[in-house]
Parts: structure tokens; sequence; C-alpha cells
């Protein structure tokens, strides 16, 4: 999967394409990790390329939410689908960190 | 708070005529949804009006929050009015909603100005500008704590959803979801999940436990749980098909709305006084001490208690009552006046004028109480509209008989019950869309609830088109699951197999299919009417439909009823069951009256209706039938009609029913009776009854083989004939019992004996008499020991061995041969009811002379009729033989009649003739005492002994028995005893 990382005053813009499922969850984590790591804290996913989510996915953003609130920081997810939307919202994970849609 | 500087009366009426606005509203907005741009305006119109009405009110009263919401509403609907918008579900949807929220405010209105409606007004204005942005939707609630049993932390739901949920009828679950297992690993995308629970209901809330995802330092943990609040219609073995998950993570929160009247949501609902839980802006400053309802969860909480503080009467009820209280008080003063005079007379006189009118004053108040059927119906539309939609099926609810009335205690037990049969209707018994259009129906179900007076009884009816209920599936299922043998279920018929589907077991079905869907706690709805005293009966055609009937024996209904007049005595006969009334002139009879096969038919219009004479039917004196008019009342309903021909016709009158007394449930012909304003009772005649009595309807055979008895609790023994043969007989009859191996038994003189207590005892087996079968070796053989007439023999009988106390009901006709008395159901079995003086006869030999009795010199030489006449008083047709055929064995006259009246008459027709009365004391008519009292009253019957029978038998009855001139008292029935009383009272006459 491709993954385009805007570095950006306050933190850093991932970007992934594809679907952000159980196949692509390690490479994600992985880059996410990295990037906590490396001391951002204000770190946005932007989903204007994702399509769908699975359960994978979505332990995913917890976890990244999970790691961020836990030094400080705090994640921000924007451009997501209708779909996504409809998702999140149903789960209310607007109430953990900020989300936007496209 | 408002300042109630208003007077309270005039708050009240304006709450209770809102009230009232409210309670039809409901069903108009859903009228209005379904019309869509087919706009009836009056319809519109009324719901506007009601709008306006409150708004007009509040206004007056300062309720400047009800004024608001109630403007609001009628701004949408002036727009609907008008034709500016369109209807639509969503619309119509938001339009309930408010009007809930109305309801709930005007029931709480003195905290009402302080709640929060910004939500309703920015979903109505929204609606008023024609487009709802989902956004603000989703911003529109306050929040409610809810404390789940398991839950980590509080899940807060927004009082709206919550509200709203519980208006509704739902069940409210807290499904637990792990989502790798139970989404992904089903192949089911988060989001179609979540879609699939979002058609069948409204997720209220949802938690993902955050600690369970882990965090980006760990592996990924495979595990994210999520707890959803879910409310829907559907019950809970559905709602486990649809989410997939298992049994234990679905746990039901509440089945509030229809189930319990909105009421303190108690545990459920918890709102933090400081709220730390409660996040989301819209809390307008949460109160820190009580009463902390309102900011937050103002909804739910007030209103049940003050919506039943009020009442609207009819106000000619009312001034019934203020006459009969007016009337008390006169009363009290003439027993005023007597007392102070010491005026024996008067104050008898008064006495019973007081107790008469403080009965029918009691009625009077007890009439206060009786409410249309139509508020339990009316929650239904939406019930039905909504349980409809989730289940993706077309359904249309067709509901009559609304204004029928029922005492509110019986309403309020019928709510639930109802509810739940009318969801099972719609749940399982109407097919989806596909399945009807498959089988050729029509794609819209129909589901009717209908409420009728039905000679005496409420009838509420829930119909349904659908797929039918199949007795042998639901047969089958019980068999599987245990609940019934191959058996009992091989002599089911097909009433008895649907029957099952009350069972309490029937009803945990895993799969709804296994009983073609219905059972789902039906058990729980028989129980509920059982407490009513209601019955329930199932009818079903598969394909067709099935109905459920329940039959409420109410203590108070009022029905309208026409009264007519046979032989000077005056019947009622329920409106409902009149068609026409009919005068045929004695110069017409001959044309319009003829003869078919020895019954009279008449002719009316280009029909021919079959004729019964009232006279007739009830046994009683016809005057006038060959000169004079004839009136006839055509009466019926739907699969039959008659004509029925009575002296006299009156007029139509509203009656109160009252239920025919224990000892009158015997007679069938009437369905209760009712007391008229001279005070007369008049029966209410129970035309399908009466008909089938007559032989005119396809019933009267059945029908009139069942002899019921009184509602005497017999004590009975149940054994065995041959192995499939079980047989009763009254405990009372049987001395001992033995068991016994066949090699005991010896043959003398052609007779089998049995050694016992030193004495060869006969021996007679039921096979000996009668056609049944016979003893077999593989049975437990027994010996039961009847004493009779100072002699004994033995029955020979088989195990098992078994009591049961029942009150007899013995069919008498059918299986009624020489030694069977007849046959009665017990214990689920039909049980032949042995004649044990016919096995007596047989076993003793006819040719021994009974006893002789004492005071009849010489039995033998005497003609029958100088021999002691017994009138023998007993209203239960069973003992009545018993007693008769007992005494007549030992050689005296008997004269049976069936209650106190009957033998009050015979003992005047007969005055001399008796010698001793044997009498019964709970009886129709006129009770064993009463007719002990008129025999010791009348000098010509000095002397006579009584003997007194009963069941009966505290020391008090006893002493009463006594006092009032019993001879003798006896506890039903030892035949010995009560043949040496007999003996000992003709002894005492003699003397």
């Amino acid at each position: 999967m491709e993954m385009n990382t805007i570095p950006d005053s306050a933190g850093a813009i991932l970007c992934p394409s594809g679907d952000v499922v159980a196949d692509s969850e390690t490479e994600l984590r992985r880059r996410l990790r990295e990037l906590v790591a490396s001391g951002v804290r204000k770190l946005t996913i932007d989903l204007s390329n994702v399509q769908m989510m699975d359960s994978a996915g979505l332990g995913l953003l917890i976890a990244a939410h999970n790691s961020l609130s836990k030094s400080g920081g705090e994640l921000t997810v924007i451009h997501a689908t209708h779909d996504l939307l409809e998702l999140f919202r149903t789960m209310r994970m607007h109430q953990h960190f900020s989300i936007s849609g496209e | 708070m408002i300042e109630h500087d208003f007077s309270d009366e005039l708050i009240q009426d304006y709450l209770a005529e809102s009230r009232e606005h409210l309670g039809t509203i409901e069903n108009d907005l859903l009228a209005i949804e379904q019309a869509g741009s087919q706009i009836d305006e009056q319809l519109v119109n009324r719901v506007f009006r009601a709008a306006h009405s409150i708004k007009g009110g509040a206004g007056f009263f300062g309720l400047t929050v009800i004024r608001e919401l109630a403007h609001k509403t009628e701004n949408v609907l002036d727009l609907i009015r008008s034709r500016q918008i369109t209807p639509n579900s969503e619309m119509v949807s938001i339009l309930l909603l408010a009007f809930d929220k109305l309801r709930e405010l005007v029931d709480d209105y003195a905290n009402s100005n302080q709640s929060e409606i910004a939500e309703f007004v920015t979903a109505l204005t929204a609606v008023a500008t024609s487009h709802l942005p989902e956004s603000q939707r989703d911003l529109l609630s306050a929040t409610v704590a809810l404390e789940t049993p398991t839950a980590r932390r509080l899940i807060e739901v927004s009082a709206f959803d919550l509200d709203q949920a519980r208006r509704g009828g739902k069940w409210i679950y807290l499904i637990r979801y792990d989502l790798f297992h139970d989404f992904d690993r089903r192949g089911k995308t988060p989001l179609s999940a979540l879609r699939t629970l979002i058609k069948c209901g409204t997720i209220l809330e949802t938690a993902i436990d955050l600690q369970s995802a882990g965090s980006l330092e760990d592996d990924a943990s495979h595990q994210l749980l999520m707890e959803v609040l879910y409310a829907t219609v559907l019950e809970k073995d559905i709602i486990g098909d649809l989410v997939e998950v298992k049994a234990d993570q679905i746990q039901v929160i509440e089945r509030n709305g229809s189930f319990e009247p909105l009421k303190k949501p108690e545990s459920a609902v918890t709102v933090p006084a400081t709220a730390p839980e409660v996040p989301t802006a819209p809390l307008p400053s949460p109160a820190p001490a009580p009463p902390p309802i309102q900011a937050t969860a103002p909804q739910t909480v007030t209103p049940s208690p003050t919506a039943e503080a009020t009442i609207r009467l009819n106000v000619g009820l009312l001034d019934s009552l203020m006459t009969l209280a007016g009337e008390l008080v006169l009363s009290r003063n003439e027993l005023n006046e007597a007392v102070s005079h010491r005026d024996h007379q008067g104050i008898e006189t008064a006495a019973h004028r007081l107790s008469l009118v403080t009965s029918e004053l009691q009625e009077a108040v007890a009439l206060t109480r009786m409410q249309p059927v139509g508020t339990v119906f009316a929650k239904f539309p939406r019930v039905v509209r909504e349980l409809a939609r989730a289940l993706g099926k077309e359904i249309d609810l067709q509901m009559e008989g609304g204004d029928v009335e029922v005492d509110k205690t019986i309403l309020e037990g019928l709510s639930d019950p109802l509810t739940h049969m009318v969801r099972n209707s719609v749940d399982h018994g109407i097919e989806t869309p596909e399945q009807r259009l498959a089988a050729g129906k029509p794609v819209t179900g129909t589901v009717t609830l209908s409420a009728r007076h039905q000679a005496g009884q409420v009838v509420i009816e829930i119909a349904d088109d659908g797929r039918g209920l199949s007795a042998d599936r639901v047969m089958a299922s019980c068999v599987k699951k245990g609940l019934i043998t191959q058996e009992q279920a091989s002599v089911m018929t097909e009433s008895d197999k649907m029957a099952l589907i009350f069972l309490p077991g029937s009803s945990t079905a895993e799969k709804v299919s296994d009983v073609s869907g219905r059972g789902v706690g039906m058990d729980v709805v028989k129980t509920n009417l059982d407490k009513l005293g209601g019955k329930i009966e199932i009818e079903s055609a598969a394909g067709r439909g099935t109905s459920f009937r329940i039959k409420l024996p109410l203590t108070l209904a009022i029905m309208p009823s026409l009264l007519v007049s046979e032989n000077g005595e005056r019947f009622a006969i329920p409106q409902t069951s009149v068609g026409e009334l009919i005068r045929i002139p004695a110069a017409q009879r001959a044309e319009r009256i003829n003869h078919a096969g020895g019954a009279e038919v008449l002719l009316l219009r280009d029909r021919l209706v079959p004729l019964l004479h009232l006279s007739d039917a009830l046994e009683i004196p016809d005057r006038g039938r060959a000169e004079g008019a004839w009136n006839i009342v055509l009466v019926g309903s739907g699969t039959f009609e008659y004509g029925l021909v009575v002296e006299e016709l009156h007029d139509t009158v509203e009656i109160v029913v009252k239920p025919l007394g224990r000892h009158l449930q015997a007679i069938r012909d009437y369905a209760g009776a009712t007391i008229l304003g001279d005070g007369r009772v008049a029966p209410i005649i129970d035309v399908e009854l009466l008909a089938s009595r007559a032989g005119l309807t396809q019933t009267a055979t059945t029908r009139d083989s069942v002899v019921t008895t009184a509602a005497d609790k017999s004590s009975l023994l149940l054994f065995f004939n041959a192995p499939s043969e079980p047989c009763a007989l009254p405990i009372e009859l049987v001395t001992r019992i033995e068991s016994v191996e066949q090699n005991q038994i010896e043959y003398l003189g052609g007779r089998r004996t049995f050694q016992y207590r030193g004495a060869s005892l006969p021996l007679v087996s039921l096979h000996d008499i009668a056609s049944v079968g016979q003893l077999d070796d593989s049975q437990d053989w027994k010996v039961i020991i009847v004493e009779r007439n100072g002699g004994s023999f033995g029955l020979l009988a088989a195990g098992p061995l078994d009591m049961i106390e029942t009150a007899l009901s013995m069919d008498a006709v059918t299986l009624r041969q020489t030694g069977v008395a007849g046959s009665a159901i017990l214990n689920g079995n039909a049980t032949l009811i042995l004649e044990i003086v016919e096995l007596a006869e047989t076993a003793l030999g006819r040719q021994e002379p009974p006893p002789k009795p004492a005071v009849v010199p010489e039995p033998g030489g005497e003609t029958v009729a100088r021999q002691p006449m017994i009138l023998v008083a007993e209203d239960s047709e069973f003992f009545r033989k018993q007693i008769t055929k007992l005494i007549e064995a030992v050689g005296y006259r008997v004269l049976p009649v069936e209650d106190g009246q009957a033998a009050w008459e015979a003992l005047n027709n007969n005055s001399m003739d008796v010698s001793v009365v044997v009498t019964d004391l709970e009886m129709p008519r006129l009770d064993g005492l009463a007719l002990t009292r008129q025999i010791r009253a009348d000098k010509r019957f000095a002397g006579l002994p009584i003997i007194a029978l009963s069941a009966l038998a505290g020391e008090e009855e006893i002493e009463r028995g006594l006092a009032m001139g019993v001879t003798e008292y006896q506890v039903k029935l030892d035949q010995d005893q009560l043949l040496d009383g007999i003996r000992r009272a003709l002894q005492g006459r003699l003397q």
C-alpha cells in the first residue's frame, strides 16, 4: 500500500491509500509507530483515499489515539468518506478524537 | 415554577382536554403519513386544531414551553395543510416525537417551563424549511447516563432517543461485541453489521472499550470490544438471529413501553448529580441538587402518576351519582326519624331502602371505572408501523370496536397480552412481501384488532391473514422438547395441539421457525389472561392466517340490550345479537310462516329464517301463541340467524352484566343476568347457546351432550379397567382398596369371590356389565371394596391409582351405558365415571331384596305408591342420580328435583306425600337453607324431617343449618350415613 506522510508545522499527516484492513494493518501500524516515536504529537490521518475499514483498521485508529493521548498528543481524522463517517459516528468515535468528512 | 394564580380546576380541565387531544393525534398522524401527498384536509385540520388548542390554553396559563412546542408543530401542520410540504415518514416521525414531548410536558406541566425542547424546535423548524441537515440532528440531544449491569462505565444515551424507545414499546438491549470475532470473522464489515442493526431499530449508544485496542507499541490486539445499547421492537430470540452473536452477549436492559406503563426508570437511569460523565454541550446547567431530572431526563420520570390522576366522566353518569347520593341522604333521614321514634317497622323499611340505594351507588361508582378499549388499542398503529418497517413487511392494521368499554383494571391487565399478540402476528404471522407474492396473496398483510360485546363477555380478537399456525408442527416441536409424550400427542385434537403454544416450555424455541414462529412467550399471555379470568381461543388455517380470540367474562360490562318478556318474565338480548324486529299479525301468519320438516320458518324477504319460541326453548308456559300477533326478534351473529318468537318486546336499555352465581352457571341458556331499573333480575339470553340447544345450529349435538354439573368439588379415585381405559369413582363410595393376585380369586357358584376379612367378597368387573375392555394379566390388579346397604362387594380394577379433586363436569350422554354413569376429562384423559348402584346390583344380585326399610311393614306386599317418598333436592345431576339410585335401591320412592325452588313447588304439589326432604345446600334459585326456612314457616309441613347435605361443612355452617331447622346435617356423600339418616328420620316421624 502507498502512504504519503506530509510533514506539517503541527505534526504529520498520514495519507494511506487503499483500504485500511487487516492486510494493510501491520504496515500502517509500523508507520504510525515510527511517527509517534519520532516525536509527532499532532497526527492527522487523511482518509481521502480510503474506501473501507474493518475491525483491524478501527482497532489501529484507536491504538493510535491511545498512544498519542498517552504522550499528550492528539489524533485527527479528516476526509472520511460518507460511509466511514457513518461508521465512526455510529461507533461514537468522534467522542474520542476529531473526525471530519470529505 | 409557574405561578398558580389561576384556579386549579381550570388547569385540570385544560390538561384533561389536552390529553384527550394528544390521545387521538398519534393515529391521525399515522393516517396522514399513509395518505402521503393525498392530503386529507379534515384529518390534518383535526391535528392542527388539537395543536392549536393546546397552544391556546398553554398561553393562557403561562406554560411557555408547551406553547412554543405546540406552536412549532402547528407551523408544520399548517404547511402540510396548505400543501407546501408533503408529509413523509421522516416528517411524521418528528411530529410524533414532538407530540410525545408535548404529552410529557402536559403531564408534568408544573415543571414544563424548565424543560429543554431545543432539539424538537430545531427539528420542527428544519421540517418547516423542508430540509433537515443530518449534522444538526446528531447534535439534538441531551443525555442520560445509563448504568448497564456489566458496563465498566456508564453509557451515556441521548435522552431523546431513550425516551423514544421507551414510548414505542421497544425492548432495550445491551449487545456486547468483539468486533474481530463478531464482524470480521463472519465476513461482515463493521459498517454493514451496524447498518443491519440500524435497519431494525435504533442504536441508542455505542461505547468502544478503548483499552481493548491496545496502543501502537503493542502488536495488533485482534480484539476490539464494543457495547451497543440498542432499542428495537424485536424480541430477543429474533435479535439473536439478526446480529449473530451468542445469546449471552445480548442482555435485555428494559422491556418498557408497552409492557409496563412509563414509569420511573429506577435503577436503569441514573443522572449523575455532578455530571462528569455527561459530555457534549447542550446540557443546560444541571442542577446540583434534586430534582435532578429536569435538565437531563425530564422525559421519562414523572408522567404516569399525573396521567392517571384525572379521568373524564360522562355527565349522565355523574348526574345519576348525584341522584343516588341524594337518595342516600333521604334514606338516612328516614332512618334517623324511625330510630328516634323507635319505630321498628320504619327502621326496617329504611334499612332496606338504604341497602338498595347503597348497592346502586356502588354500581354507579363502578361504572366510572369503565374505559374504552380504544385507549389500549391506540398504541398499536405505531407498534405495528415500526415493527413492520424493521422487518421489511407491509402491514395494514385494522381496528374495530375501540369504543367497547371494559373495566379499567381489566383494561390495564390487557395491555401486555395484547401487545404481545399483536407483535406475534406482525413478527411471525404475516409473511414477507416476497413470500406473500409467491403465495398469491396481496403484498400488504392485514392484522385486525377488534373488540366487541358478545353475550355478556368482551371478545377481543387479533387476527392476521398470514401463514397460519400448523397444529402438527406445534405438536411435533413440543414432543421434541419433551413437553408432551408421543402418546399424549396421538390423542390430541387439532385445537388441543394448537393450544400447546401456551405451554410454558414451548416459548423457549431457539429458532423461531420451530413452531412456525408462534409461541414466543405465549405462556405469559395465557397466565396474564387467566388472572383476568379470560379465555383464549386459537383458530388457524394454514396459509390463510390465524386469529386469537380473547374472551373476558366481565364482572362489569355495559351492554345495550333489548328487553323482551315471556309469560311475565323479562329477558335481555344483547343488542349486538339483534338484527331486526318483526311483527307478524295473526292474519298474515299463514302466509309468512311455513312449516318445514316439523319446524317453523319465517319467510323474510327472500330468505327462510328458522323460528324458535322462547317459551319452548326455556320450557316455560306459553300464553296466547295461537291468537294475536307474533313478535319476532331476528337474532344471529354471522354464522347463524334465527327468529326468536317472544311474547312482548320492550325497550332497548343499557344494562350492566352480572355474572351468574356459581350454581346458576350450569344453566347454559343465559350469559349472565342484569338488574333492571325496578330492581328485578333479567337473565341475559345467549342466543347462540339457545339456538344450539334447540338444534338450530350445527354445534347443537356436541354442545347438548355435555352436562355440566355445578361446580361442586368432588374427590375422585382414578384407576384403570383395561390398560387404556381410565375410570373414576367418587372416593366417598370406596371403603378400602386391596391388592390382589389373580390366583387369589375364587370362583364360587359361577361368581368370582375374594377372601376378605374372613369372608367371601363378591367381585365384579366393569366388563361384566358394560361393553368395555377386560383387565389384562400384565396389569397390577386391585380390588376396590365398596359397602352397600350393609353388604360389601369388590370392584376389580387395575393400578396405577390416583386421586384427583375436581369440579366434576360429566358428559352423561356419550358414553353412558350400564355400569357407566358417563365420562369426564380428568387429567387430560377421557375417563369413565362408574355407576356404583348398577355395579352393586350385578355384584350383589338383583334377587337380593333390599334391606327392609324400617317403617314399611311389608315391602313385598305393599304397592310402591304406599312407600315413603323422599324429596331429593340437588343441583348436581351426578349427585342427584347417585342419591336417587341409592334411596330407590332400599325401596323408597324418590322425588328428585334440581333446586330449592323446584323442591318447594314439588312439596306444594305433593304436600302430604313427602316423608323426608334431603337437600343440598348450595343450589340455584332457592338454596337449601332458604328452602328449610320456607318449610319451617309453613304449618302444613310441621315436623317434616330435613336432611341437609353439603360439601361445605364448617361448624358455623352446621350451626346455622341446625338453627334454621335442619333436622340432620351430613357431609356429602356418605351413602350409609344418608340411608341411616333417612331411616332415623322416618322413624322419628312415625313416633
